[in-house]
């Protein structure tokens, strides 16, 4: 009784929005995950960290008279009225195994486990879709003229939603090819950091094993006090 | 002189010798070229399609990069050293130009990018022959090369199809005017715009074996020091069908040199030269 | 003049590339220019023979996927026929069934294949 009266005081707006064809009533400002709990939805497939990082909640929608087809992640777009939407939980994907160590950061090697990439005709259209709003074409194509660094720095962002390689006309699988590129990227083409080098040499030479049996005698009470008292930087 | 620079995919991986000496030579007969802040692949090739724009996208987008850049250079030219990239840039222009329906197709399409049409595109040795004269290629020349017997090959895509042709299209010159102009010596290939085989070299590599040796067998009789190419494809399937036909050739190893590592020697610019290339060519 | 094509692969082909196949009187000189057709099954005049009498056979001849535009039976025609556009379009007709003439994941040594040679081949043999 108390709850249905704070929701009438708030006035809050409903929209209607279309899952999978089907309309429901839902109040405005809640993201498409929210809104299909509310409009009574489980959420099994189609979900994960709900906070834009895991790439499992990628979304297609357009609005009637607008012909042009919209992207987003359900746990981060809001509902807006007259939304068609269908979330898609999984695009299906090759995903060629390789040794990195017998690999270099060059288009060659790439285009091995890759070859489709040299079908890319620059339509844009990935770029167009993308929610994380990468410039996807152009790092595939500094991936055709062997610019390894370049187009892992600019796919950084990628969470591997998946929507570029379904909309691409030349079959292009976008996120697993980035993750090749950032892992040459990140083997041959960055620096080596020193300080990881340094620290594994100081856990070797045993610096940290009086710490870490102390520790481990404490037991879970004293666990969780010291978690409970972290300094978060 | 500053000129906008298209490279294009291959100037940037195995060609990188010819970006190298294009980008020396030019410097030195006082072109400055300035490359794309942003470009993608031409597609290589062009459709031919009439009823669709589909393969012109790409290369309609490089011409829009250009048009961002416009102001940083002296001119409309849009400058290319591959001459793949030129006929795909140049076919594309030339057809978006004559047909202005397709162009707004296309615009329609790239909103909210949007290309006016506005720039000229054109090959190196366009720039080299017009803009600088054959006449005064003899000045820059540092070299005595009088000794030296060159075979030019200009393979398809500079002279064909007319629309896009850089010079005659049976009886091109532009190149053997260059190769004198340095003092050098340009014999008579009788086959030096006939097709190298092109992409068949990922589907029928024999068929492009047999493509070269048919092209070389004209000028085995001639003692030439090396063959000038100007597309790094006709280079590649070169390179590639003279190591396989090393027992129909003798053992004869031609080193093929693009036409501006060739400058580059006449120039003395040997530092902007690979190693391999300068003992290949022994000069 | 408007050009009335009644038999259906002529007429795709038209409808594709512009051109009348008609045209041709079969003088054979595409044939002559061509630097492949020694190694062909079919001609190029003949490819063009067998569209002129609506021959399905024209879309199954390895002449039209060996042949990498080198434009010179275009410039050779002396009725103005562009060869290598109709040859083209019937690449065209098939790759637009969903019919792909490369298979980039069984190309031999393609690490050692040039990307100008990859792009391209992608466009002219895959759909």
């Amino acid at each position: 009784m108390t709850a249905q009266k704070t929701v009438k005081k708030l006035k809050v707006k409903m929209v209607s929005i279309y899952i999978m064809g089907k309309e429901y009533k839902v109040p405005e400002g809640l993201t498409i995950h929210k809104a299909m709990e509310y409009a009574g939805y489980k959420l099994v497939r189609g979900v994960g960290c709900r906070a834009g990082f895991c790439g499992a909640c990628a979304t297609v929608y357009r609005f009637k008279d607008d012909y042009r087809l919209y992207t987003g992640l359900a746990c981060q777009t809001t509902v807006k009225d007259g939304m068609y939407l269908v979330i898609l939980p999984f695009v299906p994907a090759k995903k060629p195994g390789y040794d990195i160590e017998k690999l270099k950061a060059d288009f060659s090697s790439i285009v091995k486990l890759f070859p489709e990439v040299t079908r890319c005709v620059q339509c844009n259209t990935c770029t167009k879709v993308c929610p994380q709003e990468i410039q996807v074409m152009d790092a595939i194509q500094m991936i055709l003229r062997g610019d390894i660094k370049s187009a892992a720095e600019l796919s950084f962002d990628c969470i591997a939603c998946g929507i570029c390689s379904l909309r691409c006309p030349a079959e292009i699988i976008h996120y697993n090819l980035f993750q090749l590129v950032r892992r040459l990227n990140g083997k041959y083409l960055t620096p080596k950091s020193q300080h990881l080098v340094q620290r594994l040499k100081e856990i070797e030479e045993g610096k940290f094993d009086k710490e870490l049996e102390k520790l481990v005698k404490m037991g879970p009470e004293k666990w969780k006090e010291l978690y409970e008292q972290r300094v978060i930087e | 002189m500053k000129y906008l620079y298209f490279p294009g995919c291959s100037l940037k991986n195995y060609a990188k010798r010819y970006e190298e000496t294009a980008v020396a030579v030019a410097k030195a007969l006082g072109i400055e070229l300035i490359e794309l802040k942003r470009w993608n692949c031409c597609g290589a090739v062009s459709g031919l399609a009439e009823d669709s724009v589909f393969h012109h996208i790409a290369a309609v987008r490089d011409l829009v990069r250009a048009q961002e850049q416009l102001d940083e250079a002296d001119s409309n030219k849009l400058v290319t050293v591959c001459s793949m990239c030129y006929r795909v840039l140049a076919s594309v222009n030339n057809r978006l130009k004559h047909n202005p329906e397709d162009l707004d197709t296309i615009n329609e399409f790239m909103s909210p990018e949007e290309y006016n049409g506005g720039i000229e595109v054109v090959h190196l040795l366009q720039i080299i022959k017009d803009d600088i004269g054959f006449d005064r290629i003899a000045e820059f020349t540092k070299k005595d090369l009088s000794n030296i017997k060159v075979a030019p090959y200009y393979g398809c895509v500079l002279v064909r199809p007319k629309e896009t042709a850089i010079d005659d299209p049976n009886e091109p010159t532009i190149l053997e005017e260059l190769i004198k102009s340095t003092g050098a010596t340009a014999v008579e290939n009788p086959l030096r715009t006939e097709c190298c085989g092109s992409y068949n070299v990922v589907t029928n590599r024999e068929l492009v074996k047999h493509r070269i040796l048919n092209l070389l067998k004209p000028i085995m009789r001639e003692n030439i020091d090396f063959l000038i190419s100007v597309c790094p494809l006709c280079t590649f399937n070169l390179e590639f069908g003279i190591k396989a036909n090393k027992k129909e050739l003798h053992g004869r190893e031609i080193p093929v040199l693009y036409f501006t590592e060739f400058l580059a020697l006449a120039f003395g610019l040997d530092d902007k030269l690979e190693k391999e290339v300068l003992q290949a060519v022994n000069i | 003049m408007t050009v009335k094509i009644t038999l259906s692969l002529p007429k795709k082909v038209f409808e594709i590339s512009g051109e009348n196949v008609y045209l041709c009187y079969q003088c054979g000189k595409c044939s002559a220019g061509c630097p492949i057709a020694d190694k062909m099954d079919y001609l190029p005049n003949q490819v063009i023979h067998f569209v002129q009498m609506n021959n399905e056979k024209a879309l199954s001849t390895k002449m039209i996927w060996a042949c990498a535009e080198c434009f010179n039976c275009t410039v050779i025609c002396p009725r103005g026929l562009d060869v290598t556009k109709v040859m083209e379009a019937l690449r065209i007709i098939v790759l637009r069934k969903g019919i792909y003439k490369l298979d980039l994941n069984k190309v031999e040594k393609i690490e050692e294949l040039p990307q100008i040679a990859l792009i391209a081949a992608s466009r002219k043999l895959t759909g």
